[in-house]
């Protein structure tokens, strides 16, 4: 059992792959794996031996993902909402859950040889303590890992997540590291649990349910979404590839959708100055200035950096100084948080 | 040489994928042309049809991610909704084109579909803009309709959803930055009470989306939390069966709430 998986491919699934390759591959792929206990169900298997194969269809599909050239993926492990379950079940999660970031820990090595750097998104302080060190212990461990990003979502709500995000901005303002009119869509968004992770540009949800069940809301406004029948456990890379598939057929209009924002936003930036933005003698680009011609790529990384562009447009140089000068404390103080947790543990 | 033969495989396969979509539309559209357009029923059947669902949702909303806007069938998603006893539709389009259209275009069909189904029985259906006061109402009486049958109609576009958000944290911000408010007292349940596109209303349960992108191109992210989202078939305008069979589907779905 591994995180890591090696399993090769078939000759015709490694076909496919190469065939599909060729064409747009998204960057960023969100999964909700929705289905465990009804597959437990329908096999006649205990709901935490379902979640177990679960995880096992979890460790086939970033193999597959990494053979695409998927370079992060983001994964609905555990909602909030969800501990409202039973508690034998929760407390069956959780055994899994220590179970599996114990392994992560232990492979250390294979994780690092794959550049896979982990992130656990959510209200880690609503987890039990150890897990809690855990999940510390694995991001810390894989933070300089660069060529891949695995986010597991744990514990987790989107509407959570916004709001702290905006309680994080607030509470600079409240501090003096910000000013209210500083405040933009792009600050909140660094303000995520996804803060430097590109939007995702494929959202599969596995067992047929048709909602995003309070998953990265924000972020997924513009991605290309995928429902499917099967249950997570039964997740098939021909599964997969009809997602990627679907991705390329609706690539076009999705990212003239992006890039139609983008320059919404531009425009209304520069029109409508915030005040305490720009002022006279700031320079201040413009629609069809550098920022607004290189709106038109718009892949999922390059909307960041558009979006950079927009506000770099609006605001001030005294400005970006104040946003970047909190983002860096915020980012410490995350950290910080890890390390402590780690070293009360020890 | 592998990587060109493997990118004219996908092109090929992308082709083959087109051309089966604009034939198989071709045919669809020929049977249309050509068979009997199913009546639609009237008002008290409709009526009766809304009573038997499972489960109505109190909002409805409509994302239109298709190119051509048919004004008819939005007319009649209002009207066959007011009629099933939903209170609430939100129109969404990125663009703005539905509020744009609202005068010109949208009320126009309102009233000449609401007499055909109506007739006369009163009928109050109120178009705001994202979270506007309610205008004049379709058939010229004003907001505050003692009819039977009435629904409110907030003519969303992309600023109504992320850019909501974003006005939201300003603005709470702006009270934190007074000392009027502290920012701990900020969760997730004070902060939807700020958002003000379709301010005060509940939260879609079901979303019709008309048109084959498969993405939702910005509608009410925040409030979208736990909405079912379904496709409408391509025919336009959208018969009253696929409405009816878009609400019993919706009617069927058990959501478990995480547990």
């Amino acid at each position: 059992m591994t995180w890591i998986s090696d399993k090769k491919l078939t000759w015709y699934e490694s076909v496919c792959m190469n065939v599909l390759k060729t064409g747009q591959v998204p960057r960023h792929v969100a999964f909700i794996m929705d289905g465990n206990r009804r597959y437990a169900k329908r096999n006649h298997i205990e709901k935490t031996e379902g979640h177990a194969r679960g995880f096992t269809k979890l460790s086939e599909t970033l193999k597959w993902c990494r053979d695409l050239g998927v370079t992060e993926v983001t994964v609905y492990a555990f909602s909030i909402e969800n501990f409202r379950r039973p508690q034998s079940e929760i407390d069956g999660i959780m055994n899994l859950a220590r179970e599996k970031f114990e392994l992560l820990l232990k492979e250390r090595d294979k994780l690092s040889e794959h550049g896979v750097c982990i992130r656990f998104i959510g209200d880690l302080s609503l987890l039990p303590a150890d897990i809690q060190r855990q999940t510390a212990e694995v991001m810390l461990m894989t933070r300089n890992n660069k060529a891949a990003r695995l986010n597991i979502a744990f514990s987790y709500t989107a509407r959570e997540e916004i709001s702290r995000a905006v309680r994080d901005v607030a509470a600079g303002v409240s501090d003096g590291h910000l000013w209210s009119s500083d405040v933009t869509e792009r600050l909140v968004e660094q303000c995520l649990y996804t803060r430097e992770s590109p939007r995702p540009d494929l959202l599969v949800r596995t067992s047929g349910e048709v909602r995003l069940s309070d998953f990265l809301l924000w972020q997924t406004t513009h991605t290309c979404i995928f429902f499917t029948e099967v249950l997570w456990p039964d997740f098939s890379i021909w599964h997969l590839f009809s997602a990627v598939f679907t991705y390329q057929r609706n690539y076009d209009v999705i990212q003239a959708a992006r890039a139609d924002r983008s320059l919404r936003r531009l425009q209304h930036s520069t029109d409508g100055l915030l005040p305490g933005t720009a002022r006279p003698g700031d320079s201040v680009t413009r629609p069809g200035d550098s920022a607004g011609e290189s709106l038109d790529s718009t892949d999922s990384g390059s909307e960041c950096a558009a979006d950079d562009r927009v506000d770099s447009a609006s605001q001030s140089a005294a400005a970006q100084k104040r946003v970047q000068s909190f983002l860096s404390h915020l980012d410490a103080a995350r950290w910080g948080r890890l390390e402590s947790l780690v070293a009360e543990g020890s | 040489m592998k990587q060109l033969l493997y990118s004219l495989l996908l092109k090929l396969l992308h082709l083959l994928f087109t051309c089966a979509e604009l034939v198989y539309g071709a045919v669809q559209r020929l049977m249309w042309q050509f068979s009997r357009v199913p009546v639609t029923p009237p008002l008290a059947d409709i009526c009766a049809n809304g009573q038997q669902l499972a489960k109505r949702p109190e909002h409805l909303g409509v994302i239109i991610v298709e190119k051509d806007i048919c004004w008819q069938t939005l007319a009649d998603i209002i009207l066959w909704s007011t009629a099933y006893g939903i209170h609430y539709v939100s129109l969404y389009d990125r663009s703005g084109r539905v509020r744009a259209g609202s005068e010109q275009q949208l009320r126009p069909h309102l009233e000449r579909r609401r007499r055909a189904l109506f007739g006369a029985v009163p009928c109050t259906v109120s178009l705001m803009e994202g979270g506007a006061e309610p205008g004049p109402t379709a058939n010229g009486h004003s907001g505050d309709g003692d009819g039977q049958y009435h629904v409110s109609v907030a003519l969303l576009w992309e600023p109504d959803g992320v850019g909501d958000m974003v006005a939201a944290a300003r603005r709470l911000c702006s009270e934190v930055a007074s000392g009027a408010r502290r920012a701990d007292s900020i969760d997730r349940h004070m902060f939807g009470d700020q958002l003000r596109a379709a301010a005060a209303w509940p939260d879609p349960a079901l979303a019709i989306k008309l048109g084959p992108v498969r993405a939702l191109l910005g509608y009410l992210p925040w409030q979208l939390r736990l909405t079912e989202v379904l496709d409408a078939p391509p025919r336009r305008p959208l018969l009253y069966r696929d409405f009816h069979r878009l609400l019993t589907a919706y009617g069927g779905i058990q959501q478990r709430m995480g547990t």
